[in-house]
């Protein structure tokens, strides 16, 4: 059999997988969290304030990176929904269930960040442009697949419904973006460009970028912990889940 | 021969499930009241003048339409969902997405219809400008059976749960934003006097693709459900 | 000429951890808004450790209560 579907077989193994995670987990926290370290530092210290806006356009360095967030585990959750409802794959689903806090997490802080932002740049906490109205629904629909996991008894009945509804808020989110698009430039006045007139001065993406790219190593090593926990969980009774935890004492 | 069977069967649900709503005809005008009230309480809590009322007139209207089909989404499954007949119909060879098509036709019928009769009275209500009561009659009348539609997705997916109220609105929101934008966002573009029949069009054109996909979205999540 | 009146960007160490603490009249929203990356960091960090260490406990105070009861049914005999 060919190495890759070897390996994609031996993931499906739970004892297989908690190992495998375990192992990546410092190799992924290790990068992630000097990246995060230095993009935070830069974004702070290193680059110059802007002209127009002094320092607060800092906040765009958490802001970004976790609106960045938001959508990308939002896809990770989606493509891991469809694999579980079409194969009926368990590690699929326990994957996607464990996107959806993280997801809902990042949303949070792209919203709130976004109203801090919003109060030194056009003078009000919330503003219902394309972006943050998309965010909130964005928000609305985690919460959604959160709540529906939670509501049913039956674990893996529960992980399949709520797979169903990521994958049908998946197709929605593009159809909220543009119907809020829309209606923001049929009432003129409410248009607000998230970022204003200030172009990218090129010391800035530097730290964007390392801020980028350690959120999501760091949600990757997130997602691995978090899915390895719910499968030690779900395969409690099993002897190899005693092993591995006594192991580690 | 399936296809003859089909539509018999479809027939049939759509006489007994109309049959049952008319016995209890008083509890199918619930959503109007509920209309009503929300209609009644705005000018109550933002103050009488008349250009402030006809400013808000399509939203609130729209909100209160929305609202109320919310809360009577819970009425498709349930009462099939008790007496056993929901499973007899996972069961039945006629195609399930047919058959659900049925259940959300009749919801449509009973619940949005008495709604849209209801809708020039609310809008005389709140003084609503009279040129764009046409408008709002046609948004509603396109966006009412896309609530339906798509609230017939969510209903299946959370059925048989029992204290399903709130996460109900808080699944069926994110999907109902982009039609009550729509929907309220022609009648508020030609209240502007700016071009609104894009938008009616993009409702016409999601009623036309969900007639065919959410039946069959339905299916799957009563499925998924009710294993 | 003192040298941190003439260039701003030239100050001496205690000059600019001052400037930077304080950075214009929104500095509690910059530094807000990156406490709040840092808690969901540690909130996403701790999370997964609490649950495994809480399943750990579970999982021996199962295994306690069922030797202590194997070994209850056997003393009798």
């Amino acid at each position: 059999m060919n190495p890759v579907l070897l390996w994609f077989h031996t993931m499906g193994s739970p004892p297989s997988f908690y190992a495998f995670a375990g192992r990546c987990l410092p190799w992924l926290y290790g990068i992630a969290i000097p990246m995060i370290l230095w993009g935070c530092w830069a974004g702070l210290f290193e680059v110059p304030a802007d002209y127009q806006q002094g320092d607060t356009f800092r906040i765009l360095f958490v802001h970004v990176p976790a609106a960045w967030m938001s959508l990308l585990i939002y896809g990770v959750m989606a493509i891991n929904a469809f694999i579980a409802l079409v194969w009926r794959i368990k590690l699929s689903e326990q994957l996607a269930m464990n996107c959806a806090p993280i997801g809902a997490a990042f949303t949070a802080l792209t919203l709130l960040t976004g109203a801090i932002w919003g109060k030194p740049m056009w003078g009000t906490w919330w503003t219902w442009d394309a972006r943050l109205t998309s965010e909130l629904v964005l928000l609305f629909l985690y919460l959604g697949v959160i709540g529906l996991y939670a509501a049913i008894e039956d674990r893996r009945a529960a992980a399949r419904a709520a797979c169903f509804l990521a994958l049908i808020g998946f197709v929605n989110v593009p159809i909220v973006h543009f119907s809020v698009d829309w209606w923001n430039t049929l009432h003129q006045g409410a248009t607000i460009r998230l970022f204003g007139k200030s172009s990218m001065d090129p010391s800035m993406i530097a730290p964007l970028i390392a801020l980028a790219f350690g959120t999501k190593l760091w949600f990757v090593g997130s997602l691995l912990a978090r899915t390895r926990v719910s499968i030690a969980e779900a395969e409690r009774s099993k002897d190899w889940v005693h092993r591995a935890l006594r192991a580690r004492a | 021969m399936a296809d003859s069977s089909a539509m018999t069967a479809f027939s049939a649900l759509l006489r007994r499930d109309l049959l049952l709503v008319w016995r209890r005809r008083g509890d199918a005008l619930n959503p109007v009241l509920f209309a009503l009230l929300v209609v009644t309480v705005f000018p109550l809590a933002i103050g009488p003048e008349k250009s402030t009322l006809s400013l808000i007139a399509p939203g609130v209207i729209w909100a209160a339409v929305l609202l109320a089909g919310l809360l009577s989404l819970d009425t498709m499954f349930r009462s099939d969902l008790e007496d056993g007949s929901l499973e007899m119909l996972l069961l039945a060879p006629q195609p399930l997405a047919l058959m659900l098509f049925g259940k959300v036709l009749v919801h449509w019928l009973t619940t949005a219809v008495p709604l849209l009769i209801a809708a020039p009275l609310l809008a005389e209500m709140l003084h609503l400008q009279a040129p764009l009561l046409p408008v709002l009659m046609l948004s509603l009348l396109l966006g009412t059976p896309l609530l339906s539609l798509v609230g017939g997705v969510v209903v299946a997916l959370t059925v048989g749960m029992r204290r399903s109220g709130m996460l109900l609105a808080l699944l069926a929101l994110p999907l109902y934003v982009p039609i009550l934008i729509l929907g309220a966002g022609c009648v508020a573009a030609a209240a502007q006097g700016l071009p609104y029949t894009g938008a009616l069009l993009l409702l016409g054109a999601g009623l036309a693709l969900l007639i065919i996909l959410a039946p069959l979205a339905t299916a799957t999540a009563l499925r998924i459900a009710m294993t | 000429m003192n040298p941190e009146v003439s260039n701003p960007h030239v100050l001496s160490s205690a000059g600019r951890a001052a400037e930077l603490l304080h950075m214009g009249e929104y500095s509690a929203h910059v530094w807000t808004c990156f406490g709040l990356l840092a808690l969901l960091l540690v909130w996403d960090l701790l999370l997964p450790a609490l649950r495994l260490r809480r399943l750990k406990r579970e999982i021996t105070q199962r295994a306690l209560r069922q030797s202590a009861r194997a070994a209850e049914s056997e003393s009798p005999l």
